[in-house]
């Protein structure tokens, strides 16, 4: 079910009536019912693997748990591991591994022979991932196993976040779901609020940016060096619009019925430094990354070439985890290069205080992320390098339809305008409750007369 | 106890905001359909004319091939009748199954000449492009089905004036102050074509066997044609490069239809004047306004012989 879709806004509206008429001990059998249903939707028969990981992983983190042994319990979270990891590499790997195989070796016919025809399970990597911190958090003794299957399920299925995140810690997310929840107004308005910014992020900026995006990718050798520019930074946009987009309605969702999920972005594309681009974009998976790959695998108290290597190899392993395409593994690559120069030439703590600097800095990191964006965004690394190569040339723009264009400029200049007061005037202009709804119908008036209605899924669900 | 207080307090909330809403909605509403009424350049006032102002008795039909190709004023003054181009970028049969439908029917065209390239037939028909007509919601109910496609939720949004009006807002507050030069619905293109990289060329046959929604969608807008009356002259204008290459076999099949239709073809598929002459295109599907001139006065030409 797609968050931007009418089904999801009357199931939504059901779960919480439900919800909230319910005595607290059946609530979470509500939620998990709903989870199922949510996630079912799309194939019902992708539940039976996120059964099969649920039980898999609740049984294994008691296990881990009872093992007087510290190798026993090594031995189960090893088992938790390789299950988890032997699902996401064969519905999302699999014909990756097979088809490049096949043309290392030069073996046409073998491509067919290794690759299989199932479709990938929507937000696998998500779940997988969130599965798998539980098990390593109970072997850390971060936690306690979870007792309650029901409960443990709902933890891994919660609706608002299964499909695209933001991948919740077993440490914050479990104990909510014990606590009594009880209708607070002002908090479901703050979470409505939170659901219209996301819905403005995604209908109005990120698939109003996506019809230009495409017209110049889907058509790259037709198009001029500066059209192609302008297409990559409306896809930077589009990108952090459509996924941001996607976590405030998750957040604001879970909000609505009393549940805090984790800040999943935090106005990325103001950064001054790929580190800190990484501490504001996709956090939850960053954080994941830098808690269960990085610092197991040394972190920063190896020595200093040790230190570099491991960061790239967490971003190595991060491109990968977006998709089984080598555009994806160059990106991550790239991401883990930038970071590794800028540990290189660490240039000492600089208070910005000067508008120069700070636009400056905050322009060089934009431009890095726009250059690995076009591997992102590219079907193949060929495509991707033409358009590398094409950008110098510039030439002129092509606008495309005048109407979409005007529209994607005023959607884009919106959030840029609420971004910028975010990070720099922390001024709360609107404060009176008056003020604040009509916000809110202004939000919802830019919705329904600029909104796309009929472009449907998030970038981030197929992965 | 706290609960139900919490509960007055959002009930009063979303009330006064839905109530707020809707009354923006109605004034939204009031003031956009008078803008749209008051069109006098752009997209929407070329249909306020087709729908609403004006009779003609032969109209072009298609997508910006037909729009860009079909010098209206040439027609009329060759064919000695009045002569309006209704083409629209980036619209296919469907769309115009709805103009047809959405016409006046005390002054129907006597004649509808529609554009046609081999590729309309490989292209999927997009259904949503007739979003354009939203505005129309209501107004003109005999378009009704094709804008909601008789889905009960879409039928409740589409009484909101501001989903009806979603889209449309720069086309009606800018139409007369930045839109193109447009003579009887023509819009000219100007300039050569430049580039000439031609991707490869694909087979597809045979036709009728992959493309039975755009056919119905023929066969429904001829039918319609009939029962109104109204002549029905296909014609394949010229094209740089059209990017669907049939083969003869599965071009005849959809020829053979178009006969037992009883529809007149004409094609300018290998017409010596345009074929691969750079100066008369715009780009590699549309002629510029010099080769649109030549183009309308040959066909023009063969034109009077028919009508």
């Amino acid at each position: 079910m797609l968050f931007n879709s009418i089904s999801y806004i009357v199931f939504f509206l059901c779960v919480c009536l439900f919800f909230f008429s319910l005595k607290h001990k059946y609530r979470w059998v509500l939620l998990l019912a709903a989870s199922y249903f949510f996630y079912g939707y799309w194939k019902f028969e992708y539940l039976i693997l996120i059964v099969f990981s649920t039980i898999i992983d609740y049984l294994l983190a008691l296990q881990i748990e009872r093992s007087k042994s510290n190798n026993n319990k090594k031995v189960f979270l090893y088992i938790s591991i390789i299950v988890n990891l032997t699902v996401l590499i064969f519905f999302k790997y699999a014909n990756f591994i097979g088809s490049s195989i096949a043309y290392i070796l030069q073996e046409e016919e073998l491509t067919n022979n290794l690759i299989h025809d199932f479709l990938l399970p929507v937000g696998i990597s998500f779940y997988t991932f969130q599965s798998m911190s539980y098990t390593i958090d109970v072997y850390k003794k971060s936690r306690k196993a979870e007792r309650h299957l029901g409960i443990f399920a709902l933890y891994v299925t919660f609706f608002p976040q299964l499909v695209a995140g933001p991948i919740e810690r077993s440490t914050t997310l479990l104990p909510q779901f014990y606590e009594r929840k009880e209708i607070d107004s002002l908090r479901i308005i703050n979470g409505l609020e939170q659901v219209l910014r996301g819905f403005f992020k995604k209908l109005v900026v990120a698939d109003r940016l996506a019809i230009y995006v495409d017209t110049i990718y889907n058509n790259y050798e037709m198009h001029s060096g500066s059209s192609l520019l302008l297409a990559t930074i409306f896809f930077a946009f589009q990108i952090y619009c459509d996924f941001s987009g996607y976590s405030d309605i998750a957040i604001g969702s879970a909000r609505i019925l009393g549940y805090d999920l984790m800040e999943n972005f935090r106005r990325p594309y103001f950064s001054k430094s790929i580190k800190s681009f990484w501490s504001r974009w996709h956090i939850s998976l960053s954080t994941w990354f830098r808690d269960y790959l990085y610092i197991p695998l040394g972190g920063n108290r190896v020595v200093k070439w040790r230190v570099y290597y491991n960061i790239f190899i967490v971003f190595l392993v991060s491109g990968l985890w977006h998709g089984a395409n080598w555009t994806f593994v160059v990106w991550g690559a790239l991401h883990g290069l930038f970071l590794v120069i800028e540990s290189l030439f660490k240039v000492p703590k600089i208070e910005f205080k000067s508008g120069v600097f700070t636009g400056f800095f905050v322009f060089k990191t934009f431009i890095l992320v726009c250059l690995a964006w076009i591997f992102f965004r590219s079907e193949n690394i060929n495509q991707a390098i033409a358009i590398v190569n094409s950008i110098p040339s510039l030439g002129s723009v092509y606008f495309g339809g005048q109407s979409n264009f005007i529209y994607s400029a005023f959607g884009l200049l919106i959030l840029l305008i609420v971004e910028l007061r975010q990070e720099y005037f922390k001024i709360n202009w609107l404060k009176s409750r008056s003020w604040r709804l009509l916000k809110y119908q202004l939000i919802f008036i830019l919705i329904l007369l600029f909104g796309v209605f009929n472009k449907g899924q998030f970038i981030y669900f197929q992965f | 106890m706290r609960n139900s207080t919490e509960i007055k307090i959002l009930i009063k909330y979303l009330a006064r905001f839905l109530i707020v809403l809707v009354m923006l909605d109605i004034l939204f509403g009031l003031i956009l359909g008078l803008i749209l009424e008051k069109q006098t350049k752009g997209n929407y006032a070329k249909f306020n004319k087709v729908f609403f102002d004006d009779c003609f008795d032969t109209m072009v039909v298609g997508n910006s091939r037909a729009e860009r190709q079909f010098v209206s004023e040439i027609l009329r003054d060759s064919l000695n009748k009045t002569v309006f181009n209704a083409g629209l970028g980036g619209r296919d049969i469907y769309f115009f199954n709805a103009v047809l439908d959405g016409l006046n029917q005390r002054c129907k065209p006597k004649t509808i000449i529609l554009e046609f390239s081999w590729s309309d037939l490989k292209v999927p028909i997009k259904k949503d492009r007739v979003e354009f007509f939203a505005p129309y919601y209501n107004k003109l109910p005999q378009i009704n089905s094709y804008i909601d496609e008789n889905k009960i939720i879409d039928k409740i949004l589409l009484q909101s004036a501001l989903i009806r009006y979603n889209s449309t807002l720069w086309d009606l507050l800018s139409a007369s102050l930045v839109d193109e030069e447009m003579k009887l619905g023509y819009r000219p293109l100007f300039g050569n074509l430049l580039v000439r990289k031609i991707e490869k060329k694909e087979k597809v046959e045979p036709i009728l066997k992959q493309i039975p929604e755009n056919l119905n969608w023929y066969k429904s807008f001829i039918n319609k044609c009939q029962e109104l009356n109204i002549k029905l002259i296909l014609v394949n204008s010229p094209h740089y490069f059209d990017g669907a290459v049939f083969s003869q076999g599965s071009k005849q099949d959809f020829l053979d239809f178009l006969k037992k239709q009883k529809v007149q073809f004409i094609t300018y598929e290998n017409n010596k004047t345009f074929k691969q002459n750079q100066e008369l295109f715009h780009d590699i599907r549309h002629l510029n306004d010099t080769g649109a001139r030549i183009f309308t006065a040959q066909l023009a030409h063969k034109l009077k012989k028919i009508l």
